[in-house]
């Protein structure tokens, strides 16, 4: 199932990657490979790998099992037996500020619009319709849809750096069916090309989609694409930026704000290009976000490492490192590993209990470990409400930021200024879980900023 | 067996990211880095997924590591091309999109590989490059919004399929 090109060019194109595509191995390909996978050793063997001469019988036993299974669903007659329980009502654990809702048409929020040096300026979304569809317009993967109007507007009282944003739509799911929340699952924001349909010739598409617009005010709309069966859940909707694999540069104020709930009947409009949402509705003023304070402190706090005692005997015997990319020497428990170079991953970045590969990490295929250090250019991102504190790490002045279990992000990190610039490049480390601040901090402790 | 499974798909992703000639390497690296890495995989009916995610990440490490001079699309791109009476001309007008393509970054070429070239769909591509739904489909919507640009230039007004079809 593929998203279907919205113009002729479009089809060129895709049709040149498909051609390029078509290609048969070259001969003997297949045996060389295998032949340079039997020559490379494996790091240790795997629970299927031991069972791997058993794999022919396993899989014709699952393969019956299957066919069996496809026949019963197949056979069995449709819409008889008992109607479905109700569930119980979910209490959701993405739980939004007060007065951000966005689950009647002409409802308006306003939030803070966040970069590193605090508020730049106020989004406000304003609820529209729910739509069944578009005239003309195809579902990008095909699938049972509905959607939803937003009107975003961005009013920027300064010039700004930060890219955004990244809009998502999330469901909070009971998994365990006992009325309380278990899981927020998120999906992309379908963006539609709008503005090829009548009335929308103003609303450019994708909107907000990774755009830097320094002081530039920027409204139209968001139209959520969502797939039918979301409508049985609540959904919020969820604004973030930065993406994972390229690397944590920002942290993300957790701004959603419920946007429909589970037992609302989809309110579908049809499709008129005059009847806009109105621009009526009384704006809810949103509680202010608590963003990074001034660089400069206003009184130096000590730092202590929390007490710990385990963490007092792991560091009984050290051992240490250089990190050359940040110009540090990292002293860490004797016990624990750190990963060697890979790609634009120095050496002495990731440090565990466990052995580190820094290629499962780089490839987005690995946790990461307990304690972090990497570089970030300057401080991009906005917080909602964290616990800040100002304190000296060696001879500079760090901010401490804990995070909440609400929160999105977890664990505590450390900012250090790697030159005189607060403002400019800093060295980022990260406790991911609570239990790994305590050791953080010692490191922290016996850091050695090479001159 | 897997590597029978596999090899003819990620080779054609590979021709499609990197081109045919690095292809190969490529396609054996992915192989051998998932070999070695393969005990760490924690759900093995997720391989078909875990090395496709492997194959596109060589790929843009490949091309990152690999990158000459880039070919602008506003420019050099566009200055390579013929123009629009040469192109109406054109006997094909793949020609033109073959520069125009390579000048596509890495995520942008492998948007487009995996999404029309490998028939993933949207949610598949999003998994296979470790990202978001909503950022495969605006890099999905960049690359074709950046082709168009790159093409239509040389016909104004009209598209490439559309000087195809006048020229026919």
């Amino acid at each position: 199932m593929t998203g279907r090109p919205t113009s002729s060019t479009d089809e060129l194109v895709a049709d040149y990657v498909r051609s390029t595509m078509r290609v048969a191995l070259p001969p003997a390909f297949v045996d060389d490979v295998m032949r340079s996978v039997a020559a490379t050793p494996q790091e240790r063997r795997t629970w299927f790998s031991a069972f791997g001469p058993f794999a022919p019988a396993i899989a014709a036993v699952a393969a019956t099992a299957l066919i069996i299974a496809v026949g019963f669903v197949l056979l069995a007659p449709r819409n008889v037996g008992p109607p479905p329980e109700p569930t119980p009502t979910p209490a959701p654990t993405l739980t939004p500020e007060i007065g951000r809702v966005l689950t009647e048409p002409g409802d308006v929020i306003r939030m803070a619009a966040l970069d590193g040096a605090g508020q730049f300026g106020t989004v406000t979304i304003r609820r529209g319709e729910e739509k069944g569809g578009y005239e003309d317009f195809v579902p990008f993967a095909l699938e049972d849809v509905f959607f939803v109007e937003l009107y975003v507007t961005y009013e920027p009282n300064r010039s700004t750096s930060e890219e955004y944003g990244e809009w998502e739509f999330a469901y909070a799911v009971d998994l365990e069916g006992d009325g309380f929340v278990d899981e927020a699952l998120r999906r992309g924001v379908g963006f539609l090309g709008l503005e090829e349909q009548p009335g929308y010739d103003s609303a450019p598409q994708p909107l907000l989609q990774g755009k830097r617009f320094g002081d530039e005010a920027l409204e139209g709309w968001l139209v959520l694409e969502l797939p039918a069966a979301a409508a049985d859940f609540d959904l919020y909707l969820v604004y973030g930026h930065g993406e994972w694999t390229d690397g944590i540069e920002n942290m993300v104020p957790d701004a959603s704000a419920l946007l429909r709930l589970r037992a609302d009947p989809v309110g579908i409009t049809p499709f008129d290009p005059d009847s806009f949402p109105s621009p009526e509705g009384t704006p809810i003023p949103m509680p202010s976000f608590h963003v990074l304070p001034s660089p400069v402190p206003s009184a130096a706090a000590t730092f202590e490492p929390s007490t710990d005692i385990e963490a007092d005997a792991l560091f009984q015997e050290t051992q240490s490192c250089l990190n050359a990319g940040l110009g540090v020497r990292i002293t860490f428990p004797g016990s624990w590993s750190t990963n060697e170079a890979y790609e634009d991953i120095p050496a002495c970045s990731f440090f565990g209990p466990d052995q580190i590969d820094a290629e499962l990490i780089y490839n987005g295929l690995g946790d990461f470990p307990p304690v972090s250090f990497f570089e970030i250019p300057s401080w991009t991102g906005g917080i909602e409400q964290p616990q800040f504190e100002r304190l000296p790490v060696g001879d500079r002045v760090a901010w401490r930021i804990t995070f909440t279990e609400d929160q999105q992000s977890t664990g505590t990190q450390y900012l250090i200024p790697l030159t005189d610039d607060p403002y400019g490049p800093l060295l980022r480390a990260i406790a991911g879980q609570p239990d790994g601040r305590a050791v953080l901090e010692r490191m922290l402790l016996r850091l050695e900023f090479a001159e | 067996m897997l590597v029978q499974q596999h090899a003819n798909k990620l080779y054609r992703l590979a021709c499609g990211i990197v081109g045919v000639s690095d292809a190969q390497d490529i396609t054996q690296e992915t192989f051998t880095a998932a070999w070695r890495k393969l005990p760490t995989l924690r759900d093995p009916e997720r391989f078909p997924q875990w090395i496709t995610r492997i194959c596109v990440n060589r790929c843009r490490t490949h091309l990152h590591a690999n990158r000459s001079a880039p070919i602008s699309l506003e420019a050099g791109g566009a200055e390579e091309m013929p123009s629009r009476g040469d192109f109406r001309d054109a006997i094909d007008a793949r020609a033109v999109i073959g520069p125009a393509l390579r000048g596509l970054s890495a995520d942008h070429r492998s948007v487009l590989a995996l999404h029309y070239g490998l028939g993933l769909s949207i949610s598949e591509t999003a998994e296979a490059m470790n990202v978001r739904v909503g950022t495969a489909k605006s890099r999905l919507n960049a690359a074709l919004r950046i082709m168009r640009d790159a093409l239509e230039p040389l016909t104004p007004g009209t598209t490439v399929a559309d000087e195809q079809a006048v020229s026919q």
